[in-house]
């Protein structure tokens, strides 16, 4: 039971876990937002550039050449109907040339039908005739071809029939790339294929010349750069590795802005050897941005939603053990202290599981305590309430002994001094009454005289009775006998008044140390009662059994199915001249002298009543001699 | 036929005209004392067929009385009146020792005490 020491070594400490568990989400969050972030600014920002800014720029310097093409055919179209324009190329006449094909600006070729001697309008063109012959392009399309340093886009178109080729164009000057620029509303440079610089757009407020750093990367892939025919704008971008998006630079000094650079083919062919590179403000790249925002957005909340998932699962990891702790807390609580929890998990955990375990031990075991010693006070309530009841009874008669010892003092002074006016009283009236003759009038009084004489006479004896106490001679009695009397005594008794009286009696019962004529007027002062109390039909009983007392003794109990002790009453029907018979029916002391005489035994009386449906008297006598009656003996 | 004598001792004077009258009334010759002590005079001077003897008495109570009446007269029948206080009638083996034939407790029965007293005057003729 030492699992503090043993389990704590190789079980992981709850900081460890949760620090590695929240450094592995920081990981994971930083580098999935890292990469996030790197492709929605590359990614979202090329597809900004190249989807939308780039294909409408296309858009834009496709018109331009549409219209510069439309412009020169339209020219050529004129310039192929004039006469004599074979003519002068055959004769190498450039100033007739010059006076057809038009104003100082356009550039133009006359190439005779042979193709061996053309005529151009710019001098080192025209120096070079055979070089420039070389160079010209087959087609009728837009095509950019150098003489010298210098950059002209043309058209060619037949004159006169076949005789001659007719090359209209211009000269890819500063006014040609700003009106590009203005097309295209961005600065613009043009380079060739081998990345020199060409001209530049917008550069009529700067006194210097212009200079444009390429950096490598774009000068590299304009110089190598395939395009591929699918898609003219995305041909352009191609070369950037599906991104076509260079690093921001500073361009030019010219505003100090930061811009994108992209390209373009110089004219609708692929294979021009001019580039149109167009610099893109950073400030369009708001769309991109913007775009971009949504993807950040976008991929933040998914990154989130992985980090909350896998969070979630750590955190269910290490709240499992304490979950199950919680849930063993309950069944506790619900009061099944015999359930335990396995000791796993992080240390902390295992620690606090291991505690609780020994905490629920206690528990079991006190609670095995409480049990015991509740059963325990139990027990001691039990007797204490028994010795109580003891108590009381012992109290009550006691009481009910001092009430009998002042009332019988009193009693006994008092049917003494009753005693012999009452015999001298009845005596005359009697002898009197003896004498005189049966018709004398006086017999009629004196019979009352004897009636009431009688009852005093009949009170007083029962006062002597009462107050004489435990005067009468004691010795082994059986009560079988003096209860079979009893029962004959009442049953005329019970006939006039149509009560059934029972009478049985146990066989071999003890012996009783008593006096049988004492015994017999307090069964009978019962009994006497109990019909009494009884109304015609009902049922009065007389049995004397065994006790089931431990000390043994007789129980005689006499039932009755009168009318019952009043709750008020039953505690004053042991008191003398306490009565509810009719005034003159009964003295009030029959019960007080059968508490007396069965108190003065060494019984006790009991008594069970309930109003309306009878009592039960229960006398009790103690068997055999008492001890006090052989000491005395 | 001689009349039978009565001897009563009794301290209550009532008591003593209440046993005159009666048993005069029934023939019989009654003298009567005040307390045991006059009894015991009387029945040394003369001779009574019954004592009716009161339990309770100045100067010589009737158990007092009747000590020394079964020792002097054994013969002597006596009924003795207690009023249950003097002497303790419950103790029947008290008054066997004594001789007593006959007792009745106070208030008595007239005609009981009538029987009584014939009874043992009767017996106490038959003896002589």
């Amino acid at each position: 039971m030492e699992p503090k020491a043993s389990q704590g070594k190789h079980l992981w400490s709850i900081r460890r876990r949760w620090l590695t568990s929240i450094l592995v989400l920081v990981l994971v969050g930083g580098i999935m937002e890292s990469a996030l972030s790197r492709w929605v600014t590359r990614y979202g920002a090329t597809v900004a550039v190249t989807h939308w800014y780039t294909t409408a720029q296309h858009h834009l310097i496709r018109g331009f050449y549409g219209r510069l093409d439309g412009h020169l055919q339209a020219r050529l179209d004129v310039l192929t109907r004039i006469q004599g324009v074979a003519d002068a190329v055959g004769a190498g006449d450039v100033a007739v040339l010059e006076r057809l094909l038009g104003p100082t600006r356009t550039f133009w070729i006359a190439v005779d039908a042979s193709g061996t001697r053309a005529v151009a309008s710019d001098a080192p063109c025209r120096t070079d005739a055979s070089g420039l012959l070389a160079r010209l392009p087959l087609n009728d399309g837009l095509t950019p071809i150098a003489c010298g340093d210098r950059w002209f886009v043309v058209k060619m178109a037949w004159a006169n029939r076949g005789r001659a080729r007719l090359l209209l164009g211009e000269r890819v000057d500063s006014d040609f790339v700003t009106d590009l620029s203005a097309v295209l509303g961005t600065e613009v440079d043009v380079f060739d294929r081998e990345g020199r610089h060409v001209q530049s757009s917008g550069q009529s407020t700067s006194s210097e010349p212009l200079t444009v750093a390429l950096d490598a990367e774009l000068s590299a892939a304009i110089a190598s750069g395939k395009p591929q025919p699918a898609a003219p704008f995305r041909l352009s971008m191609a070369p950037y590795a599906g991104f076509g998006i260079s690093e921001p630079r500073t361009s030019r000094g010219l505003t100090d802005i930061d811009v994108f650079a992209s390209w373009f083919p110089f004219g609708g062919d692929d294979d021009s050897p001019l580039v149109v590179v167009m610099w893109v403000p950073v400030d369009f790249m708001m769309i991109g941005a913007q775009y971009s925002t949504l993807a950040m957005v976008g991929g933040t909340a998914i990154i989130c939603l992985i980090l909350a998932v896998l969070g979630w699962r750590l955190a269910r990891r290490l709240a499992r053990p304490l979950a199950e702790l919680a849930s063993a807390a309950g069944r506790v609580a619900e009061g099944d202290l015999r359930h335990r929890v396995a000791a796993t998990g992080d240390a902390e955990t295992a620690q606090l599981a291991d505690a609780f375990n020994q905490m629920v031990s206690a528990l079991e075991r006190e609670q095995a305590r409480v049990v015991e010693r509740t059963a325990q006070l139990d027990g001691a309530n039990r007797e204490l309430s028994e010795a109580l009841e003891q108590v009381q009874t012992a109290q009550g008669r006691l009481l009910q002994a001092g009430k009998m010892a002042a009332v019988g003092t009193l009693v006994a002074g008092l049917s003494h001094e009753l005693n012999n006016p009452v015999a001298i009283i009845s005596g005359y009236t009697q002898s009197l009454l003896r004498s005189l003759p049966d018709d004398a009038v006086e017999r009629g009084p004196l019979q009352a005289i004897e009636r009431q004489s009688a009852r005093c006479a009949k009170l007083v004896r029962s006062l002597l009775d009462f107050s004489r106490g435990r005067s009468s001679s004691r010795e082994p009695t059986s009560l079988g006998g003096a209860i079979e009397r009893i029962g004959e005594l009442a049953t005329a008794h019970a006939r006039r008044r149509d009560v059934a009286l029972e009478v049985a009696v146990e066989a071999d019962l003890p012996a009783i140390w008593g006096c049988s004529q004492e015994l017999e007027s307090a069964f009978l002062n019962l009994v006497t009662n109990a019909l009494d109390a009884t109304s015609p039909g009902g049922r009065v009983s007389l049995r004397a059994s065994r006790s089931s007392r431990a000390e043994g003794g007789v129980d005689v109990a006499v039932s009755d199915t009168g009318t019952g002790i009043a709750p008020e009453a039953l505690p004053h029907i042991f008191d003398p001249f306490f009565t509810t018979k009719a005034p003159g029916s009964g003295t009030g002391l029959g019960l007080a002298l059968t508490h007396q005489i069965v108190t003065s035994h060494g019984g006790s009386i009991d008594v069970e009543t309930q109003v309306g449906a009878g009592s039960t008297f229960t006398l009790w006598l103690p068997a055999g001699t008492p001890a006090g009656a052989r000491e005395a003996a | 036929m001689t009349r039978r004598r009565l001897l009563v001792a009794d301290d209550e004077a009532d008591m003593r005209s209440l046993l005159e009258f009666h048993f005069g009334n029934l023939g019989y010759e009654v003298e009567s004392v005040a307390d045991g002590a006059a009894a015991l005079e009387a029945l040394n001077s003369s001779q009574y067929d019954v004592l009716i003897l009161d339990g309770l008495m100045p100067r010589l109570s009737g158990l007092a009385t009747l000590a020394v009446v079964r020792r002097t007269w054994p013969t002597q029948r006596v009924v003795m009146l207690t009023s249950g206080i003097d002497v303790d009638l419950g103790d029947g083996a008290q008054l066997d020792t004594l001789g007593l034939r006959g007792w009745l407790r106070k208030p008595f029965d007239i005609d009981e005490l009538t029987a009584l007293v014939a009874t043992q005057s009767e017996a106490a003729h038959a003896s002589r």
